[in-house]
C-alpha cells in the first residue's frame, strides 16, 4: 500500500472519530478538541491527494491550501474557547444549555 | 514504511483515546500528542511546510490555549460531564457517516485516479512569482487572496475575542509567574533564541520550507513565553502601537493586494518584476503581526479578574 493511500484512509477514519466526538460528548472543550480532529482528518485526506509517490514534485497547492487552513482552524479554535469559556463562566458549567437540561 | 504504519495507528490510537477518555486532562494530553505525531505525517508525505506549521500550532499554541482553559475549568464537574450519551439522532449521523466513510476508504485503497495535478503547472510558471520555493510561490503569489484573507481571520478572532470580553485587553489580568527564579530564568534564555530562530525561518521562506506564518508563529512562541512569565510591558506600554503591529499583517497585504489596481494591473496582480521585493515585504509584516497577535489572543481569552470577583460576591 502506497503511504498517500495510507493516510489518506486514516484521514477518513480520524474524521469519523472526531465527527462522532463532535456530536456525542456533552463537554464543549471535548467539543472543541474533537472538532480540531475532525480538522486534521480532511487535511489528511487532502495531503494524500496531494502527494504523488513516485513523481519528482509534490503538489505544492494542497500543502499551501492545508497551511492556510491549520492557521484559521488555530483562530477560530481560539475563539471557539472563548465562546465556551464565557458559557462556562456564566452559567458554572461546560455544557450548552440544551444538554444542562438534560442533567 | 514501518514508520508509516506506527505513526498512522498512533494517531488512530490517540483520536479513540480523545474520544473515549473520561478526564479532561487526558483529551488535551492525547490532543497534543495528535499534533506531534501529525508533525511526522506530514513529513512521511513530503510536506516539511505543513511539519513546521503543525510543530508550532497544533502542538505548541494548541497546547498553550487549551491548557490555559483546563485551568480555568472547574475540576470538579470536569469528571461529571464525560459521559457518553448517544442519543437517537447522534446514533443515527454516527451510522450515515461510517457508511459514507465505506465508499471513500474503498476509493483509496483502490489506488485513485493519477493526475498530474497543479505541481507541473506551477513549476513552469515559478519564475514569475519572486520566490524560489514552490509552496511559498502558491501561498503568497498564485493564491494570494488565500493568505491575504487568512490574515484577515486572524484579525477578525481577535476583534471577536475583545467584543466577547468587553474591555480592551490588559497584561496584567495574566497569571504572573514572575516569582519562579527557574521559569524566569528559563524564559529569558529561550525567547531570544526562539526570535531568532523565526527569523531564520522568515528569510528561508523564499527558498526553502519556511516562511512568514511559521515565522509569526514561533515569534509568537517567544512573546507568549515573556508575557506568561512576567515580561509584558509590550503588550502593556503603548497599547497603541502593539494594536498597529497586530493590524501589520492586513493593512501589507491589502496593499500588496490593491496597489496594481493603481498601476492598471488585475487585483492582487504582483508586478512581476518586483515580486519577489513585495514577497518579502509582505511577509515580514505578516509575520510581525500574527507574532504579535498570539499573546493578544492569550490575553484576550483571559476572563477580567474584577468581573470574576464581582459575580462571586452576588452569588
Amino acid at each position: 500500500m502506497s503511504s498517500s493511500a495510507l493516510f489518506g484512509g486514516t484521514g477518513i477514519i480520524i474524521f469519523l472519530v472526531g465527527l462522532l466526538g463532535t456530536f456525542s460528548l456533552p463537554h464543549l472543550l471535548k467539543k472543541i478538541v474533537c472538532i480540531n480532529v475532525m480538522g486534521s482528518g480532511v487535511f489528511l485526506v487532502l495531503a494524500a491527494v496531494g502527494n504523488k509517490d513516485v513523481g519528482a514534485t509534490n503538489d505544492p497547492v494542497p500543502q499551501a491550501m492545508i497551511l492556510t487552513g491549520i492557521v484559521v482552524a488555530m483562530a477560530s479554535s481560539v475563539f471557539a474557547l472563548a465562546l465556551a469559556r464565557q458559557i462556562a463562566h456564566r452559567s458554572g458549567f461546560w455544557l450548552l444549555p440544551e444538554d444542562r437540561e438534560k442533567l | 514504511m514501518i514508520l508509516d504504519w506506527l505513526v498512522v495507528v498512533l494517531l488512530v490510537i490517540l483520536s479513540l483515546t480523545i474520544l473515549l477518555a473520561r478526564d479532561l486532562f487526558w483529551v488535551v494530553a492525547s490532543f497534543i500528542t495528535f499534533g506531534l505525531v501529525l508533525t511526522l505525517a506530514w513529513s512521511s508525505l513530503q510536506a516539511p511546510d505543513l511539519a513546521l506549521a503543525e510543530a508550532a500550532i497544533g502542538g505548541g499554541l494548541m497546547t498553550l490555549f487549551l491548557i490555559d482553559s483546563l485551568g480555568f475549568s472547574d475540576p470538579e464537574q470536569t469528571s461529571s460531564a464525560g459521559g457518553f450519551p448517544i442519543t437517537k439522532l447522534q446514533g443515527l449521523t454516527a451510522l450515515g457517516s461510517m457508511i459514507v466513510a465505506v465508499p471513500l476508504l474503498r476509493a483509496f485503497w483502490a489506488g485513485g485516479a493519477v493526475s498530474p495535478g497543479l505541481g507541473p503547472l506551477v513549476e513552469q510558471k515559478i519564475e514569475l512569482s519572486g520566490v524560489e520555493h514552490p509552496v511559498s510561490a502558491v501561498l503568497l503569489n498564485f493564491r494570494f487572496f488565500d493568505t491575504w484573507f487568512e490574515m484577515t481571520v486572524i484579525l477578525l478572532a481577535i476583534v471577536a475575542l475583545q467584543t466577547l470580553r468587553g474591555r480592551t485587553p490588559r497584561g496584567d489580568s495574566l497569571p504572573s509567574g514572575q516569582s519562579d527564579q527557574v521559569l524566569t530564568w528559563f524564559a529569558r534564555l529561550l525567547s531570544p533564541v526562539l526570535i531568532l530562530f523565526s527569523v531564520y525561518l522568515l528569510w528561508r521562506g523564499k527558498h526553502a520550507p519556511g516562511g512568514a506564518f511559521q515565522s509569526g508563529v514561533v515569534l509568537g512562541a517567544a512573546l507568549s513565553v515573556l508575557a506568561l512569565t512576567g515580561y509584558q510591558d509590550f503588550l502593556l506600554r503603548s497599547p497603541v502601537v502593539s494594536r498597529l503591529v497586530v493590524t501589520l499583517g492586513v493593512v501589507g497585504f491589502s496593499g500588496a493586494g490593491l496597489f496594481p489596481l493603481v498601476l492598471g494591473g488585475e487585483l492582487a496582480e504582483l508586478p512581476s518584476g518586483w515580486a519577489g521585493d513585495t514577497i518579502l515585504i509582505v511577509e515580514t509584516m505578516a509575520a510581525l503581526s500574527t507574532g504579535m497577535s498570539i499573546p493578544y489572543l492569550l490575553v484576550a481569552l483571559q476572563v477580567p479578574k474584577d468581573k470574576v470577583q464581582c459575580e462571586e460576591r452576588t452569588s
